[in-house]
């Protein structure tokens, strides 16, 4: 008679192997550049912790960091704020729904490559139309990319226009997927919206807002495309983050051992959100 | 209960003012790209005009742009294939609760999706060079499952799990094999999932621009690196580059107006479950 | 067409027991019930025998063969799930004919084993039709099709009338036993619904949750008959039947039991302290000029209940609660109105209160 079946484990090895080749060699490789001087050329010699002592104590270096954070907190909060409210406001409507969800979606299709030409374009400061569309009200508009002050508002915005749909649309699902009884049963003791809001529609969204905002918070501190297509990390390094300061080190100064311990060290970092997000996840009493 | 006309009028003013925002941009691209020179940037904007075609003609006719999109295309369906062949079984047995391990490999797939480029970029362009994987199409589809393979288990995960497991019981007591449970009783029935997932994939794919700025150089250009060598020019053909956006971003907008319904529950399913 | 045994069985899912030393031998074309309430492990015991789930210890024999080890595939039964399990990308026809498409058949016997199967469970207009567009009552139908067209050795049911409303259940009950009587197959049905068990079985199993005694599930194996008339023990006793049995605890005297100041002697030494039961049922009362033999016991009426052919009376007494049944000749009592019940020995049933087992109270001459 035949034998049961061994517990088909085989059905991972395909995908075990192609993860691991994709993520134990470099990670492994990344942390063994991190402690040399390798240039591309002939000779790797082994320099200790001398890049780490660079990295985290080089004033570009922390000034990279920094402006990453800056990107990332703004951009997450206002994103996911914006989002929340899109999500509040249009899903109490029944005409042209779709329509609009779709024209929402949109900017979300785009690749950061195209949305940063597009932003050079509209954000010119002399053909621009939104400089133009200022004119109009009588603002004399702000060169926006091109200097210091308004260089990183207006990274954060462009990231708002791209990004935005994303926190919309998973919590727009959320929203309609909550049971309605907690809502009838606020509405029969004469809660006002803003307190139904706060002690109902807050709490039960709550699992699915920290989804969303420790997977932007990850996106975000990645940000690359939009700074590299718009300013490329200027002006004055204004822009600077850390991916764009991780290639720049890399391919363009070819400093490879230095550029491995900036992403070994940013890594790190990630590596604790995503151990949160895992935490907050069992936290939740999650059932999938 | 009594339709408040004024929280209606309300919600409305938001979402039009919304979708206009999100809209406009491309719109006014997709004008630049449309007008002729003069037009383009005159002030105030020329709202009405006679499309002229130059600007896409010459935008696809630079050198190497139409390749690149074929490289695109080629990446695309390539990195879908490789991330279906075998992300589908194992996103299979990862679904059944008692596999020993299951918790470690999900937080294993979340960590590489979740891990910067620049990390695994510079030892696998070391790699790419000496095995001659370095500027090919079918070596950017490998290592675009750095990001492509998780999010394909992940998701045809959650797909999976809302058939029923009794369904696989009882084409077991039929006879069934797994590989015949999988490929024919779960992947039809998850069919409409499968595809969200795919095209989700191929937005990724479509729009990475690291990666495929490390690890190719000519051959295997990507459509969004072409794109992106038109922001380089000494003094920018507003107008070619205009054209070249809108090409770069129609397919990806094609897929939004015809499969919203899809993307928005496949990106949903992926971070609620 | 095949015995199915059961031996020394154990499953536990890490420190969860929920199946312990289980022993059942199932006859050639038997109807077997296993009922109980949730948590006594009969769908487990079910999907054991399918090869769905691992045993800790024991062994599973089909027609005389150990299939402990066998891939489901290998032990040719058939199993018709609680929701069905249809095939939702097929057909009726496609649905039915998987397994045989699977073992690569011909597919011209496929189709006319088919088209036989689909006329014997009234099918033949729907299949071309997908599961999403057939009632309940259809798709349960073609699941049990589906069981049919493999000829098993045996058929397993796991409570596949739960999802039907109440006037399909009736008439699909009715026909099960029909198809059980012409493919005279062994079957093996598992429900929560004793009166579902009680109606169907050769014999039923009578299960419990392992917590109630640590050492075994499987309280009685027997027919309908005995397993209403003698209960093994006080699960038993208090599972089948409805409304259930009526029990109280009494104080044993040195060779009899006294019930409401009525002594009853018996033959043989009681333990100190039993359990009595009766069916509500079986209670009498004197003012309908019934059988007055029995104890008596005066009952203050607290609250009633109209089935319309009966009503069900609530009572209080000295020995505690005691609900009875009245048929509907007789008015229905008042509520606060007083009863003379009348209980007749011969309907008594007994407990030892430790053990829970039955005792046999012979009176005494």
């Amino acid at each position: 008679m035949q034998k049961k079946a061994f517990s088909p484990y085989w059905l991972l090895v395909p995908a075990l192997t192609v993860l691991a080749l994709n993520t134990f060699y470099p990670v492994i490789y990344s942390v063994y550049l991190s402690f040399t001087d390798w240039n591309w050329g002939k000779t790797s010699n082994f320099v200790g912790i001398k890049n780490f002592v660079t990295v985290l104590t080089k004033a570009q270096y922390r000034g990279a960091f920094l402006n990453t954070l800056v990107f990332a907190t703004s951009a997450v909060v206002i994103e996911t704020c914006l989002g929340l409210g899109l999500a509040l406001a249009i899903n109490g409507i029944t005409r042209g729904a779709g329509l609009i969800r779709t024209m929402l979606l949109m900017p979300l299709m785009v690749s950061g490559i195209a949305v940063s030409l597009v932003w050079k374009v509209l954000l010119d400061p002399t053909q621009g139309v939104i400089n133009y569309f200022l004119s109009l009200i009588g603002i004399e508009g702000p060169a926006w990319l091109g200097t210091v002050p308004s260089a990183m508002p207006s990274i954060i915005m462009i990231d708002t226009w791209w990004q935005t749909a994303f926190s919309f649309i998973i919590l727009s699902s959320a929203l309609k997927g909550l049971p309605a009884e907690p809502f009838e049963a606020a509405r029969l003791e004469g809660a006002s919206a803003w307190q139904t809001f706060r002690h109902i529609t807050l709490p039960m969204l709550k699992p699915v807002l920290i989804t969303v905002i420790i997977f932007r918070s990850v996106d975000t501190l990645k940000v690359f495309d939009i700074i590299f297509g718009t300013t490329g990390g200027g002006p004055m390094r204004a822009t600077e983050v850390v991916q764009t300061l991780a290639y720049q080190t890399a391919f363009k100064f070819h400093r490879f051992g230095e550029s491995a311990t900036i992403s070994v060290v940013f890594s790190l970092i990630i590596l604790v959100l995503c151990l949160a997000y895992l935490r907050l996840d069992t936290d939740e009493g999650d059932a999938s | 209960m009594k339709p408040n006309f004024l929280s209606q009028f309300g919600r409305y003013t938001v979402a039009i003012t919304a979708a206009a925002v999100s809209f406009f941009p491309i719109l006014w691209i997709a004008m630049i790209a449309l007008k002729d020179r003069d037009d383009a940037f005159a002030m105030p904007p020329v709202w009405f005009f006679t499309p002229v075609w130059d600007h896409f003609v010459k935008a696809w006719s630079t050198s190497g742009f139409s390749g690149a999109f074929m490289n695109s295309v080629m990446v695309c369906v390539m990195g879908n294939l490789l991330a279906f062949a075998i992300g589908i079984p194992a996103a299979y047995l990862l679904n059944q609760r008692r596999v020993p391990g299951r918790k470690a490999i999900l937080v294993w797939l979340l960590i590489s999706y979740m891990l910067p480029e620049f990390l695994f970029v510079i030892p696998v362009y070391v790699l790419y060079q000496q095995i001659g994987l370095y500027d090919t199409v079918i070596g950017l589809a490998i290592i675009y499952q750095i990001f492509t393979l998780p999010f394909t288990i992940w998701l045809v995960r959650a797909f999976f799990a809302d058939v029923p497991a009794s369904l696989a019981e009882a084409a077991r007591l039929e006879g069934a094999t797994t590989w015949q449970i999988i490929w024919k009783i779960y992947v039809p029935i998850a069919a409409p999932g499968l595809a969200a997932t795919a095209i989700l994939n191929a937005i990724k794919m479509w729009n990475e621009l690291t990666i495929a700025l490390a690890l190719t150089f000519s051959d295997a250009q990507t459509v969004t690196l072409a794109v992106a060598g038109f922001r380089g020019y000494a003094s920018i053909d507003w107008g070619a580059m205009s054209a070249a956006s809108i090409i770069v971003i129609l397919p990806m907008a094609l897929f939004a107006i015809l499969a919203q319904r899809h993307i928005v529950q496949g990106l949903s399913l992926g971070s609620v479950k | 067409m095949a015995t199915v045994s059961l031996r020394d069985i154990d499953i536990s899912y890490g420190s969860t027991t929920v199946v312990k030393s289980l022993n059942m031998d199932i006859a050639d074309g038997e109807f077997t019930v296993l009922v109980g309430p949730s948590g006594c492990g009969k769908s487990t015991i079910l999907r054991l025998i399918a090869g769905l789930e691992e045993r800790s210890a024991g062994d599973v024999t089909i027609d005389g063969t150990v299939v402990s080890d066998a891939d489901p595939s290998a032990r040719n039964v058939a199993m018709v799930f609680q929701n069905y399990a249809l095939y939702p990308n097929m057909t009726v026809a496609e649905n039915i004919a998987f397994g045989m498409k699977i073992r690569k058949i011909d597919p011209a016997e496929i189709k006319s084993a088919v088209t036989d199967v689909a006329r014997t469970v009234g099918l033949t207009d729907h299949l071309s039709k997908r599961p999403g567009k057939l009632s309940g009552g259809q798709r349960q139908r073609v699941a049990l099709a589906r069981a049919i067209v493999r000829h098993p050795k045996v058929f397993l049911f796991d409570e596949p009338l739960s999802n039907l409303d109440a006037e399909f259940r009736a008439s699909i009950r009715l026909e099960l036993r029909q198809l059980h009587k012409t493919l005279k197959s062994t079957m093996i049905y598992v429900t929560h619904d004793q009166v579902e068990a009680m109606t169907k079985g050769d014999r039923i199993a009578v299960l419990a949750p392992i917590g109630v005694n640590g050492t075994h599930n499987l309280m009685q194996f027997d027919t309908p008959e005995t397993i209403y008339r003698k209960p093994a023990n006080l699960f038993v006793a208090r599972f089948i039947g409805s409304p259930k049995m009526n029990t109280f605890e009494v104080e044993t005297a040195a060779k009899g039991l006294t019930i409401a100041g009525q002594t009853i002697s018996t033959a043989r030494a009681l333990p100190l302290k039993v359990v009595v039961g009766i069916r509500p049922e079986h209670i009498e009362v004197a003012e309908h000029g019934g059988d007055k033999s029995g104890l008596s016991l005066a009952a203050k009426v607290k609250v009633t209940e109209n089935l319309g052919h009966e009503y069900l009376v609530f009572t209080d007494t000295a020995l505690g609660p005691i609900t009875l049944r009245i048929a509907d000749r007789y008015d229905c009592p008042k509520d606060g109105s007083d009863l003379t019940l009348s209980l007749p020995q011969a309907r008594l049933h007994v407990f030892d209160l430790a053990t829970g087992g039955r005792l046999e109270i012979d009176p005494a001459p």
